[in-house]
């Protein structure tokens, strides 16, 4: 062999090894021999090396699961205060504060990554209390059971497999939100740990023609800031956009022979909206959840193989290959907030929406999920309820006494009766993103397709025959 | 006398591989995580099996259930094909009989 062939072999066997590092980082099993007898165990020996990631974590919303807005939420965009998960209302589960300690947190607190944040006595500042095995354990079947390690978990393996998070690791939340598999995100569940191309591009496997990407080639991560923001939240750290990658030489529609109409569309429609033809094609997403109906005896046919109803927890309602709600969004969202009074109660309050309209330059057409519940409102003070379900209401059926005890954790006084109130979520779609030859062809929406109600939109009528809506005399009045 | 310790050791010997035989007829607790392929119930509804794709080994796995609370679950569709659970079973007579049987996340 030549000289020259011997320094190319040395020289690519070296970029593979430093690739490979870069991604799934050092093998960890020489460090982390054990034998562990917690999981602080295992945290204490990972700040050994790790203390500036430790404290790195502690401030980001994953930790804190509270944030400043940073003015993603309309009316409170000066606004000093932080919230996220730890202080907001949704319509699933409503809310982790339930109980006179906070109890609820027991179980909810089944996706926060510490040792153990099951009350309201937490310490937030303590490094020793982040369970890192959550997030880069791979193997060592590590999992958490409410507040507690699954006795399935082998540490001293979780502890020696450690790497950047696979989509497992995320997924063990994000897959679940809502209380099981794809409840809350309609394009976000475990499908997606083995998926194929047709049901994602980026995040499928390779050995199934996917890109193999994990969440982080998106989320882009900096100090364990994890960027990405969600119609749901109030906080995020770093915003995420397709056009972080396709842009320049990587540009969309390089190939078309349709390339200028289609980027032409990039003023008005999100990539989104046209590659995001239906969400929850792999599993079947739940589309409402009416907690009224607790402590009925029902029976109600499954949907898409799945239960409708369970008698601590209400009525639900399933859907797969959804047609997406298409709705304007500039980035920011309009937002129930905790303790906002509710001025009609005939009408659906919206937990989020995104904001925007056809005046506005920088929104543009995005795909949602619209997911409607019903859940209790206290009756005189006009707001949305907290109620103890964990080690409450699922258990006792008690409504008055789940309230009673929601108050006291919430702090969000509780005057003693109560209604259910309609609710309507508009849920961002961002993920399982189709191969191109699935995504929307013209007819769908123009020349008399349906898939776009072009009036909701602020459009007189198809714009591909009245004009886009820079063309300011098209716009509806 | 040597009778008598011959005896005695005899015994114990006996006694002890009696043991061990009492050991091996009771079978061991195994322990494994996977994804639910299929469920099966059983015409009275008194029994079902799952087949469990193992993480570890893509072995499919059938387990016999037969408590009321994880048959309800089934029954009501509260666990469905595709649910990934951790489950421990026993092997006796050429079944996997479920001892537990959970989802491995949600509520």
């Amino acid at each position: 062999m030549k000289m020259k062939q011997l320094v190319a072999l040395f020289l690519s066997a070296s970029i593979s090894l430093a690739a490979s590092l870069a991604f799934a980082g050092p093998d960890h099993a020489e460090f982390l021999k054990g034998p562990f007898k917690d999981g602080p165990s295992v945290t204490k020996a990972c700040l050994e090396c790790h203390d500036k990631q430790a404290s790195d974590f502690i401030k980001t919303p994953h930790w804190l699961w509270k944030g400043p807005t940073k003015g993603h939420v309309r009316g409170y965009e000066h606004s000093k205060a932080e919230f996220g998960k730890t202080n907001m209302l949704n319509a699933f589960c409503v809310s982790v504060e339930g109980g006179p300690n906070q109890e609820a947190r027991g179980h909810c607190t089944e996706c926060h990554p510490s040792y153990f944040w099951n009350s309201k006595q937490f310490d937030l500042s303590d490094k020793t209390k982040i369970d890192c095995l959550i997030c880069h354990a791979q193997k060592g079947d590590y999992g958490r059971e409410d507040d507690k390690i699954t006795e399935f978990a082998d540490l001293d393996k979780a502890a020696a497999s450690v790497s950047a998070p696979t989509l497992r690791n995320c997924g063990f939340c994000h897959f679940n939100g809502g209380g099981d598999n794809c409840v809350k995100h309609g394009d976000l569940e475990s499908s997606l740990n083995t998926a194929d191309r047709s049901l994602d591009v980026h995040m499928a496997v390779k050995a199934k023609g996917g890109q193999g990407f994990t969440c982080q080639a998106c989320h882009v991560t900096k100090d364990h800031r994890i960027a990405g923001a969600s119609t749901m939240m109030a906080t995020y750290d770093g915003r995420v956009f397709c056009e972080d990658c396709h842009n320049g030489k990587n540009a969309p529609h390089q190939k078309s022979r349709n390339k200028a109409i289609l980027n032409n569309h990039l003023k008005t429609v999100a990539c989104q909206t046209c590659h995001i033809a239906y969400f929850a094609r792999g599993k079947a997403t739940r589309m409402s959840w009416d907690w009224s109906t607790v402590g009925k005896n029902l029976k109600i046919p499954p949907q898409e193989g799945r239960a409708t109803f369970d008698n601590s927890k209400g009525t639900y309602s399933w859907a797969r290959n959804v047609v997406p709600t298409y709705m304007w969004y500039d980035g920011t969202i309009k937002r129930y907030m905790k303790g906002e009074k509710i001025k009609d109660p005939s009408k659906p309050v919206i937990m989020t929406a995104p904001y925007g309209s056809i005046n506005e330059k920088a929104a543009k057409i995005y795909p949602f999920k619209t997911y409607v519940g019903k859940q209790p409102m206290d009756a005189q003070y006009k707001y949305l309820s907290v109620f103890q379900q964990y080690k409450g209401l699922w258990d006792t059926l008690n409504w008055q006494k789940s309230l009673e005890d929601g108050a006291k954790g919430s702090g969000l006084p509780y005057s003693g009766t109560y209604k259910f109130v309609s609710t309507v979520s508009y849920i961002g779609q961002h993920h399982m993103i189709a191969p191109k030859e699935e995504a929307l062809a013209c007819g769908e929406c123009h020349m008399g397709g349906t898939r776009m109600d072009w009036k909701a939109l602020g459009y007189k009528g198809d714009p591909m025959k009245i004009g886009g809506r820079f063309a300011k005399q098209h716009i509806r009045k | 006398m040597k009778r008598i310790y011959s005896i005695i050791f005899c015994l114990s010997i006996l006694f002890t591989g009696s043991l061990s035989l009492v050991n091996s007829a009771h079978a061991d607790e195994i322990k494994m995580v996977g994804v639910i392929t299929k469920i099966e119930m059983a015409a009275d509804g008194k029994s079902a099996t799952a087949i469990l794709k193992d993480n570890k080994t893509s072995e499919n796995v059938p387990i016999s259930i037969t408590d009321d609370l994880t048959l309800d679950k089934f029954k009501d569709h509260r666990i469905v094909e595709g649910d990934e659970i951790r489950c421990k079973f026993e092997k006796e007579n050429n079944k996997n009989n479920s001892k537990l049987f959970k989802k491995t996340a949600g509520c």
